[in-house]
């Protein structure tokens, strides 16, 4: 076992009667990195997150934590990772600072008060310490359950859709918090999200399910590097006839989406150049190219639809 | 572990101290069932029947103690469950026997609570108790057999709970009900017929509510009836905690345990 490996999961597997939700699912988390865990909803993403936690058993596999057998150590694994979701809450009933008093001694937070205080700065949410948690706002929930998951000093967390249902400034702003605790703390995360730009900021690595299987496991670059297929936006000033007559030659997808600009979609890189020199060989007066390379969305849609990249 | 059950209870006195339905649930309800059952009693005893209504009352007292005990320890993960927060706790390194213990200390302060009450209040109003005829052995037998039993009751009730999820959750109020008539609370087990009378006895607190009207009317009771009560009790809460471990272990293979938090 590799010391800089903090998660280590080998052919994890989760049968739910016939169906079969997770299967031999490996990969793991270098001290220091962040993972993406992506897949369609119902691809076994949040199965695998709820046996990496401890509260789903898994049919089969083992998950390790640092070195320590989770099933064995599950006490000690748990005290050394954290969890923050979108959708588990804190005890709404109860307020802010009430919820964290007692997480600090489920975790054993040495000088309590002070950590609480200092996480609760770094977040800025001072301001609701004394409010019930159900009349948090979204944003203030996601905030108030990223300081709980800190509370431990953990060496690694585990986020689940932690910017789902914020608006685009409070989830700029929860990323760019997590990037600083990436920087400042040396911490490793597995971040599970739908929006590909996120994943593509902060992830090191993206780990891509399937139908509960890893259909993909690379870096964002070197996936999106997979797809060979590009998207071409075209000005011309010509007749509109000539250019359809030239695409249709060299067999592409293609649609106009006015009199002088035309989009061809799902084109080899390869073909580019050949296309651009047929259309000038027709007399097509090319004003602007615009090529659009593919990025994690089209690797996402590729893997959903076709099942594999 | 002594700091994780110290912060569940912290955790439970922030949301009883916040919680209207907590405080009617347990004291209100509870006092408020003892107060009529004394007038009740105070109109049977006025009817020249010696005995009958201390019995009544006393028996409504035991039963509160049960019953709050019993409620306190199903309640309790539900208000985590309903705020989907239950997955949360277990995520830290709390365990199932530090969460237990937790659970078991909250009933048994909650029931103690309510007891103290309810003595209080028939002292105050009734101008009468009926402890004077208990030895302080003959109190503690009936505390810690009465704990158990609705620590028992409370253990399967979780478990299922957390087995088939909240759409059961009426069970964590409800189910006692169904075993208050068999246990011979407000009659003598005689009353019943043979076939329920040989049900009755299976359980431990029949037993304890049999010595009660014995000790009311100036009887003693066979320490057998004490042995067996005690004896069963201890069973119960073995097998309770083997079916809850069960359960609880079954609703995290079937996915259920966290399903529960998704409401």
């Amino acid at each position: 076992m590799r010391e800089d490996i903090v998660l280590s999961v080998s052919n994890l597997s989760k049968q739910f009667g016939p169906t079969r939700a997770v299967s031999d699912v490996t990969f793991s988390i270098k001290k220091g990195s962040v993972m993406g865990l992506l897949g369609a909803n119902g691809a076994g993403k949040t199965t695998t997150i709820q046996m990496l936690v401890g509260v789903t058993t898994p049919t089969s596999g083992e998950i390790t934590y640092f070195g320590h057998d989770f099933k064995k150590d599950k006490a000690l694994c748990l005290s050394r990772i954290n969890f923050a979701s979108a959708y588990n809450m804190l005890q709404g009933r109860i307020s802010v600072w009430e919820n964290l008093i007692v997480f600090s001694h489920l975790y054993h937070v040495p000088n309590y008060k002070k950590k609480i205080l200092e996480l609760c700065d770094f977040f800025e949410v001072t301001e609701y310490l004394h409010k019930r948690v159900w009349y948090l706002s979204a944003g203030q929930k996601t905030r108030v359950n990223l300081v709980k998951s800190l509370l431990n000093d953990p060496e690694l967390i585990l986020m689940d859709e932690p910017t789902a249902s914020l608006d685009p400034d409070i989830a700029d702003k929860t990323l760019s918090l997590i990037e600083r605790l990436k920087k400042e703390r040396n911490l490793s995360i597995l971040y599970t999200s739908h929006n590909m730009d996120e994943i593509t900021r902060i992830c090191d690595d993206v780990v891509f399910l399937g139908e509960g299987r890893v259909v993909a496991h690379d870096t964002p670059l070197n996936l999106t590097k997979r797809i060979k297929k590009t998207t071409m936006k075209l000005i011309f000033d010509s007749k509109k006839q000539l250019v359809s007559q030239t695409l249709n030659d060299v067999k592409c997808e293609y649609v106009f989406q006015n009199d002088n600009t035309v989009l061809i979609s799902h084109v080899d890189e390869k073909l580019v150049p050949n296309i651009i020199f047929k259309l000038s060989k027709n007399n097509v007066w090319i004003t602007d190219i615009e090529i659009q390379k593919p990025d994690l969305e089209d690797v996402f849609l590729q893997i959903t639809r076709k099942g594999n990249i | 572990m002594i700091r994780r059950i110290f912060g569940l209870l912290v955790q439970e006195w922030y949301i009883s101290k916040r919680s209207l339905e907590v405080i009617m649930d347990t004291i209100w309800y509870s006092t408020l069932s003892v107060v009529v059952f004394g007038f009740v009693a105070k109109y049977i005893s006025s009817q020249n029947q010696p005995g009958i209504g201390e019995m009544l009352l006393s028996g409504m007292i035991w039963w509160e103690f049960l019953r709050i005990n019993q409620y306190s320890l199903t309640l309790n993960p539900m208000w985590n469950i309903w705020s989907r927060n239950f997955c949360n706790m277990f995520i830290s390194p709390l365990s199932k026997t530090e969460y237990l213990v937790a659970q078991f200390i909250v009933g048994f302060l909650k029931s103690s609570i309510v007891f103290i009450i309810n003595l209080l209040v028939v002292r105050l109003v009734f101008n009468t108790t009926f402890l004077q005829n208990y030895s302080v052995l003959t109190f503690i037998g009936f505390i810690s057999i009465l704990a158990l039993f609705a620590w028992s009751m409370g253990l399967v009730i979780m478990g299922i709970i957390f087995l088939y999820g909240t759409r059961i959750q009426a069970l964590a109020w409800g189910f006692i009900a169904v075993v208050q008539p068999l246990v011979a609370v407000f009659f003598p087990v005689s009353v019943m017929p043979l076939w329920l009378q040989t049900i009755s006895y299976l359980f431990p607190v029949t037993y304890l509510f049999e010595i009660n009207r014995l000790l009311i009317v100036g009887f003693t009771y066979p320490a057998s009836y004490m042995a067996i009560a005690a004896l069963l009790s201890v069973l119960y809460f073995i097998i309770s905690l083997y079916i809850f471990k069960h359960f609880f272990a079954a609703s995290q293979l079937s996915g259920q345990f966290a399903k529960n938090d998704e409401g």
